[in-house]
């Protein structure tokens, strides 16, 4: 993603066209950030209820299968064991940066990684969120929230851009700051997975 | 002798400035609009899991930075 936005701004010959178009750029991925998480969160909610009209709204068995989910998913993240992580082999496709203007573009790309089901996800946390929205069929405006969120969010880490100057880096800045925070990711994942495991133990003593 | 002029490859040290102040601007502005939405989102189901989507959910968002 940090790549994608980058060489939106890089193909600007002159630095004050850069200075002009990132703001703009970066204002486009948080709109399309928030429609795409929107629209996937609008998609979720119609199966939601789906699954709410045939079964109910059963929130404590959904937190506990979330919790289970978290724990397979934590175990992984852990290196305990192997589990398949189905997800898209590829993110949102280049070509849409070479076919619209870069303010366009960015729109529409953030859609795309807002609607995060999509596309290629680094954590593994997406599936007890999954789990989660799922069994929210009561409150389908609030899963459309969530994931306008969860969509923003994704979008507004492009908002690290100027700071990291990675626009003006070699392609391998990037995955060699990926690489640097690889251990505290980690950490963080098992803490995010930890705290879904223990929502049913709060949901027994509310 | 003057001594040597550090320039930015990319732009004004001033431009830079502005950038990162717009930057800091839009990330406010997305957090305003975040803390709405959860807002709104919080009363609609139990507290717990409203809680565990709201936190996996948000950490999807940020683990995305640190993918390819």
């Amino acid at each position: 993603m940090l790549h994608t936005i980058s060489l939106m701004v890089t193909r600007m010959p002159s630095p004050r066209e850069r200075e002009w178009l990132w703001p703009r750029i970066l204002t486009g991925f948080l709109v399309g950030g928030l429609v795409g998480g929107a629209a996937m969160g609008g998609l979720i909610a119609v199966v939601a209820r789906l699954i709410f009209y045939v079964v109910g709204a059963h929130p404590a068995a959904v937190a506990i299968a979330a919790a289970v989910v978290a724990a397979v998913y934590g175990g992984r993240a852990a290196g305990f064991w192997r589990v398949p992580k189905p997800q898209s082999p590829h993110q949102v496709p280049p070509a849409w940066r070479d076919i619209f203007s870069p303010v366009v573009a960015s729109v529409v790309y953030a859609a795309g990684l807002g609607a995060i089901y999509f596309t290629r996800i680094g954590s593994v946390a997406v599936y007890p969120l999954a789990i989660l929205l799922l069994g929210m069929g009561r409150a389908p405006i609030a899963i459309i929230e969530i994931m306008a969120v969860v969509g923003l969010v994704r979008a507004a880490t492009a908002l690290v851009g100027p700071y990291l100057h990675l626009d003006l880096g070699s392609r391998e800045a990037v995955p060699a700051m990926m690489e640097k925070y690889a251990s505290a990711l980690r950490r963080g994942e098992l803490l995010v997975l930890a705290a879904v495991i223990v929502a049913p133990v709060t949901m027994l003593l509310t | 002798m003057e001594p040597p002029v550090i320039r930015r490859s990319h732009g004004s040290l001033s431009g830079d400035r502005r950038l990162k102040a717009q930057s800091i601007a839009l990330a406010i502005a997305a957090g305003v609009v975040g803390l709405t939405l959860l807002t709104l989102s919080y009363n609609q189901v139990p507290a717990y899991l409203f809680a565990a989507a709201a936190l996996s959910g948000v950490w999807v968002g940020i683990a995305s930075l640190f993918s390819p």
